[in-house]
């Protein structure tokens, strides 16, 4: 059985200036297939909360059509991601929108693969083993995403095996990843599986956690786990 | 009880400063190197004495003086202890441009967790080397290109054009100007202010340099 645990909580940044959180997350699933989403809303636009949440819709969207068919590759996805993205937010100019973006898809033709645009993490976890995607680091702030200048190629596209009992998936925003490493990952997913996910009531005692956690910006937490 | 936050890396974010120092022969008079020294010195005094910072700051001096060195390795700047540098030789400005690319190539040297790093350009003549496409390279380079530039023209004889041209599409493209050696302070007084207001900042890599100096006197 398949599990989720999330949340996204809003940075002081953003609680001082008045603004919405610009983080945002999507996870479903349906048998053995299932789609993961984290996208975070560049600070510097105006709309990037909405950039954000519609790009986890327009992810959602784009699944339901892209694991329909066998023939479709990870590429075929991101293209139909993206053009859904952009007509889902109908007037709203995109570069007004611009979202990092981090995809984990399962389905039931056996294709499972990570994709990644911009800032972000995104770790599995099998056995003790953690494997983090590669993505393509724009450092000081600076990142790619929807709504900005980019290709197919500034996508970080991952094939994984199926995800099997008693592995992991992390999915993080850079509100998080930066103040963490890699060394103590594999602990931190065990103390979430273990202590947070089995709380009386898991959502409000990680955003409490998470709200505890300091730091300006946005954070966002997606964990998936397959149980033993 | 164990919480989230135990989790939590206990090593602040770095935020380096890169100098760009010329210590040509021409630096021996009026008593510029010795204004640079201890403009220097009482600046990395006042970052090291910095409480309540999201980030350790860093600093690293790269002199072009004879030939470009790096004087002082990029370190925390509570960890320098500061040694005088000396003035000699030509302005091989190019050369410290190169190891200053080379410098934000290394991810050893300036990780990906780093805040956006502050570059500074100090001289009082013109390059005696070849220092266009090294410039171009620092300027066109993924990484050191993404960096905050300042700018500080010592005497008459400073090719300010270079300084522009390092400046480029800079934030605050204005290069700064000291005649006398006493401006070489206040330069180094404003750079400090700028690296600590941005260390205290809600996002360290945002904002532009100077737009946190609210009363900024110095004479165009």
């Amino acid at each position: 059985m398949v599990h989720c645990l999330a949340t996204s909580v809003i940075g002081s940044a953003h609680v001082e200036t008045g603004m919405p959180c610009q983080d945002a997350w999507l996870f479903q699933a349906d048998d053995d297939a299932m789609i993961g989403v984290v996208c975070d809303g560049l600070g510097s636009k105006k709309s990037s909360h909405l950039g954000s949440t519609t790009a986890c819709t327009a992810a959602l969207e784009a699944w339901k059509v892209w694991k329909d068919s066998s023939v479709g590759t990870p590429e075929d996805f991101i293209r139909l991601l993206e053009v859904t993205w952009r007509l889902m937010l109908r007037d709203t100019p995109p570069v007004d929108s611009a979202t990092t973006c981090v995809v984990f898809i399962q389905d039931h033709h056996q294709r499972c693969f990570v994709a990644q645009l911009g800032d972000g993490m995104f770790i599995k976890r099998q056995d003790e083993d953690i494997y983090l995607h590669p993505y393509q680091q724009h450092d000081f702030g600076f990142t790619k995403g929807l709504g900005l200048p980019h290709t197919l190629n500034d996508w970080t596209i991952h094939q994984l095996p199926l995800l099997k009992e008693g592995e992991s998936i992390l999915m993080l925003s850079d509100g998080l990843s930066e103040d963490l490493e890699i060394e103590s990952m594999s602990s931190l997913i065990q103390y979430l599986i273990d202590d947070v996910a089995h709380d009386f009531n898991p959502e409000k005692r990680l955003t409490t956690e998470l709200d505890d956690w300091g730091g300006h910006d946005d954070k966002t937490l997606l964990l998936i786990w397959r149980e033993a | 009880m164990r919480s989230l936050k135990s989790f939590k890396s206990q090593k602040k974010r770095p935020l380096p400063v890169i100098l760009l120092a010329d210590v040509s022969g021409s630096m021996s008079v009026d008593g510029k190197i010795q204004s640079l020294n201890f403009a220097i010195r009482e600046m990395i005094e006042s970052l090291a004495e910095e409480s309540d910072v999201r980030a350790e700051i860093q600093l690293s001096i790269i002199t072009f003086g004879g030939q470009a060195n790096i004087h002082t390795p990029l370190s925390n700047v509570n960890s320098i202890s500061w040694t005088d540098m000396t003035a000699s030789g030509g302005t091989p400005m190019g050369g410290a441009f190169q190891l200053c690319t080379t410098m934000f190539q290394d991810r050893n040297s300036i990780s990906g967790r780093a805040y956006r790093p502050t570059i500074v350009l100090v001289s009082d003549g013109q390059p005696t080397d070849d220092y266009g496409s090294a410039l171009q390279a620092l300027l066109s380079d993924e990484r050191a290109s993404k960096g905050f530039r300042m700018a500080l023209a010592i005497g008459d004889d400073a090719d300010k054009r270079v300084l522009q041209e390092f400046l480029a599409d800079a934030e605050n493209n204005r290069v700064f100007e000291a005649n006398e050696a006493r401006r070489i302070r206040d330069f180094f007084q404003l750079v400090t202010m700028s690296v600590s207001s941005r260390s205290k900042s809600a996002n360290p890599n945002s904002g532009n340099i100077l737009s946190h100096i609210p009363d900024l006197d110095w004479e165009l």
